[in-house]
């Protein structure tokens, strides 16, 4: 541990906790939370390394007091987290609606899981981008090792304050609840994107207009800015829009608070290929089902399967250039998925008929296992 | 040592919630990864442990970086309790290595196409003053076996994390590769495929 | 024409406000104003937070940081922004629906841990916004849009549930006391721990016309209707229980100084650097 508290070097690490040591790496220091197992050992660990960083950490009365707790901390200049899973992930929405409005940059970790069992799942696949009423974008990364539970919340942190943006990370049960090899490099070698600052004379100070990619620069509470901060329909200054006097102002303010991430959706995908050169299959897979994806698309190529791999770790906003260039090239794509079917569908309207898109899907708590992967690509059934 | 660059060893502890057995598989997996450079993933049943019913706990030790981490059949079990020994008899590998406490565990198990090695680890455990340090006697005994870590390599892992009762449990983890050297005559070279 | 010297105090470009003739909202952000000017506070440092509704909507109009727009979850903003810079003031101007219907458990929170804040509670006893309907703090018996036969249920007794929760200053006046009401604004504001001051205000538009029967034009009447139905709290016990039913009992009810959520984290954490 250096002076300011922060690890570094080789660990044999929970993935909640390595979550827990990127944040601080990143600059966390404000964590509200609400247990819930399976992502506790977040909430446990930050409540004893946030006062050794310097930070500040509550256990909050419930979900929405958490999200929303965080939302005053970065307003108030901190770069702040909360975690929760699949059920607390519910009662979040509305705070990731608000956050997303008011272009206030926060992080939220989800580690999905079934109901009774604690186990895995991707069922809330969906909802971390489409759970909250209103137009809105979020950013969404997936992480599928100990590493990426680590460096991913690195990235969702910077993301998050180079979109002004809410960034959900996913670890799903089985990641969170594993340990393993977990490198933390030195403080000075690792990327660490802060918010814009406001710059000039408050009265000249515009909260809500696009500046460079998109994003506003934002001022916190206290630097004499004054700034107003509403859910409701807002202009540049923040003041509640008149739709008589400003009658494009909805759609001005909509387009700017989601076209900031969706016009940047290629600077966002994060994602990994393998075998793809001469591929006429590819399995397409985010989270632990690319554990098993990987493992198939090795055994397949073995069995003379032309098969590649996609690891997609940004999930949202889909990659939708990478996909493309994926159906364009084979003639099916496997996705493989812990629920009923959903991000599937965003494959298949990604790939505009390319290719022929098969769901596998499976929600018992278990991933795939390579042979049930292998048996669809070979083109049997179950 | 016995060096092979494509080893990858999965070990599967079982027992009761309080034995140690994730503890044990905590221990092993910072001795390969952060004595050893080399990878590991380590799963667990969660809940359980902490109020007294069974305890699994699943390991991956390899040389090389780890893709996959579903354990589908186990090269090595560690079993501490009866249930253990038949839940988990199914998931050990043909011809892999049931190494089980002998104090805890009185029945034989049923399939003949494995090794069993009986360490008698409560038992030394309580005659050092510990019964809390079976789990270290047996994780002594598989390090003996398997060689997947390093003797030192545990010593330095338990310094790491148990500082303050350190002694105890490295004595008790030599005393368990002892207990291993007198059964299995030696090392067991062919426990790998 | 000179402009009045609390102008300032106002955010440029967002009036006319959105209240109904008559209602107490702008009187409660007068007695706000007034109380900060007497304080002469740094405003750059103030941070009003706002709900959702009528009264809620108050900050949207103050010349400081503000925020506002999502539902009873003022004091859950305030607990992230005070535990994250503790120089800055914070003063919750929030309605009966907002802190006490869907906001209720983070505001009894907050005052069970004496989180450092203001709350400044305008209690018009129904749902302004949305067009009558019955609140936690509508009377029983009272006929509202979902009460049609009369409500059934009891109202809250705000100060008692503040001083229950945790709340070390609570303080009830109505919009008919303006001096008293800026007293003890400024008495919350100065307060070191969970402040609470309860404002009974008038609601012409639902209120009046549902339960007292005051014509929507009369907002007057409806004002002398509530100074003439209070009565301090050293005045209560001239009246029987059920006398005092049909009054507003007004008063500073409960002060201590306790220490503060901030003060334990402050504590705690020179105690984690040693």
């Amino acid at each position: 541990m250096n002076k300011s508290g922060e690890i570094s070097g080789t660990h044999f690490m929970l993935g909640n906790h390595a979550i827990v040591e990127g944040a601080i790496a990143a600059g966390c220091r404000y964590f509200a939370g609400y247990p819930i197992t399976p992502a506790s050992e977040i909430v446990e660990r930050m409540s004893r390394r946030m006062p050794e960083v310097g930070g500040r950490f509550i256990q909050m009365e419930d979900e929405m007091g958490a999200i929303f707790s965080v939302i005053g901390a970065s307003l108030a200049g901190a770069k702040a987290m909360t975690a929760t899973a699949s059920a607390g992930f519910n009662y979040m929405q509305e705070g990731i609606g608000l956050a997303a409005t008011i272009e206030v940059p926060c992080v939220i970790v989800d580690v999905p899981r079934t109901r009774q069992d604690i186990q895995p799942t991707e069922s809330d696949i969906m909802q971390v981008k489409w759970g909250a009423s209103g137009d809105y974008e979020t950013i969404c990364l997936v992480a599928s090792s100990i590493q990426e539970a680590f460096d991913l919340t690195v990235e969702a942190f910077n993301f998050a304050e180079k979109y002004r943006n809410p960034v959900v990370l996913i670890s799903e049960a089985n990641i969170s609840h594993m340990r393993g090899r977990l490198e933390i490099p030195e403080r000075n070698r690792i990327k660490v994107v802060n918010r814009k600052p406001a710059t000039g004379p408050p009265e000249d100070y515009l909260p809500f207009r696009a500046g460079e990619n998109g994003v506003p620069a934002m001022s916190s509470f206290g630097e004499g800015y004054r700034v107003l901060y509403t859910h409701n329909p807002h202009d540049e200054r923040g003041r509640i829009l008149n739709v008589e006097a400003d009658p494009d102002g909805y759609e001005k303010l909509y387009d700017k608070i989601c076209g900031k991430i969706t016009r940047d959706t290629d600077e966002i995908a994060r994602f990994e290929t393998r075998f793809l050169d001469d591929a006429d299959l590819a399995v397409v897979s985010y989270g632990t089902e690319s554990s098993s994806a990987l493992e198939a698309v090795i055994r397949a190529r073995s069995e003379s399967i032309k098969a590649g791999y996609v690891k997609l770790t940004t999930v949202w906003p889909v990659p939708e250039r990478l996909l493309r260039d994926v159906a364009e090239k084979v003639e099916k794509i496997i996705v493989p998925e812990m629920n009923m079917g959903k991000y599937v569908n965003e494959v298949k309207r990604v790939s505009c008929g390319e290719a022929d898109v098969i769901p596998l899907s499976k929600n018992n708590g278990e991933i795939h296992s390579p042979e049930e992967i292998l048996k669809r690509m070979r083109g049997e059934s179950g | 040592m016995v060096i092979n660059m494509s080893r990858k060893t999965c070990i599967r502890f079982g027992g009761f919630g309080g034995q140690g057995i994730i503890t044990a598989s905590i221990v092993l997996g910072h001795a390969a990864v952060v004595c050893e450079g080399k990878d590991a993933v380590q799963t667990q049943s969660f809940g359980q442990q902490a109020r007294g019913g069974e305890c699994k706990s699943e390991i991956i030790i390899s040389d090389t970086m780890i893709n996959y981490y579903t354990m589908e059949k186990a090269d090595v079990q560690v079993i501490m309790s009866k249930p253990a020994l038949e839940r988990y008899l199914d998931g050990l590998r043909l011809g892999g290595c049931l190494i089980i406490d002998s104090d805890i565990v009185v029945s034989k198990p049923k399939r003949k196409d494995i090794q069993v090695v009986e360490i008698p680890a409560t038992s030394m455990a309580a005659r050092m003053g510990k019964k809390l340090v079976a789990n270290m006697v047996m994780l002594g005994a598989l390090i003996e076996k398997t060689e997947v870590v390093a003797e030192e390599s545990l010593q330095k892992a338990i310094r790491d994390l148990f500082p303050s009762v350190a002694e105890i449990n490295i004595k008790a983890a030599e005393e368990g590769r002892k207990l291993m050297k007198l059964r299995s005559g030696g090392k067991n070279a062919n426990l790998h495929k | 024409m000179k402009p009045h010297p609390n102008v300032k105090f106002l955010r440029k470009g967002v009036l006319p406000h959105q209240f109904c003739p008559g209602c107490g909202c702008g009187q409660v952000l007068n007695y706000l104003i007034y109380a900060m000017q007497e304080l002469n506070l740094d405003m750059d440092k103030v941070v009003l937070l706002g709900g959702v509704g009528c009264n809620s909507r108050i900050p949207v109009y103050m010349n400081t940081e503000v925020v506002h727009g999502t539902h009873g979850r003022t004091l859950a903003w305030a607990t992230g922004i005070r535990l994250a810079n503790p120089e800055l003031k914070v003063i919750v101007v929030t309605g009966d629906g907002d802190c006490v219907s869907i906001g209720t458990n983070h505001f009894v929170q907050a005052a069970r841990r004496n989180l450092d804040v203001t709350v400044i509670l305008v209690n018009n006893g129904i749902f302004g916004m949305t067009g009558g309907q019955a609140a936690p703090t509508t009377p029983l018996g009272s006929r509202t849009s979902t009460s049609p036969m009369g409500s059934m249920e009891n109202a809250f007794d705000l100060c008692k549930l503040a001083e229950t929760a945790g709340a070390t200053y609570v303080s009830r006046w109505t919009t008919a006391h303006p001096r008293s009401a800026i007293r003890s604004i400024k008495k919350g504001i100065e307060h070191k721990g969970f402040s609470f001051i309860e404002m009974v205000s008038q609601c012409p538009t639902y209120f009046g016309r549902y339960v007292l029967k005051i014509p929507i034009e009369k907002p007057l009447e409806y004002l002398l209707w509530l100074r003439n139905n209070s009565i301090t709290k050293e005045k209560t016990s001239q009246l029987s229980d059920e006398e005092l039913k049909e009054k507003i009992v007004v008063g500073d009810f409960f002060e201590k100084r306790a220490q503060t959520l901030i003060e334990r984290y402050q504590k705690m954490e020179k105690e984690v650097r040693v």
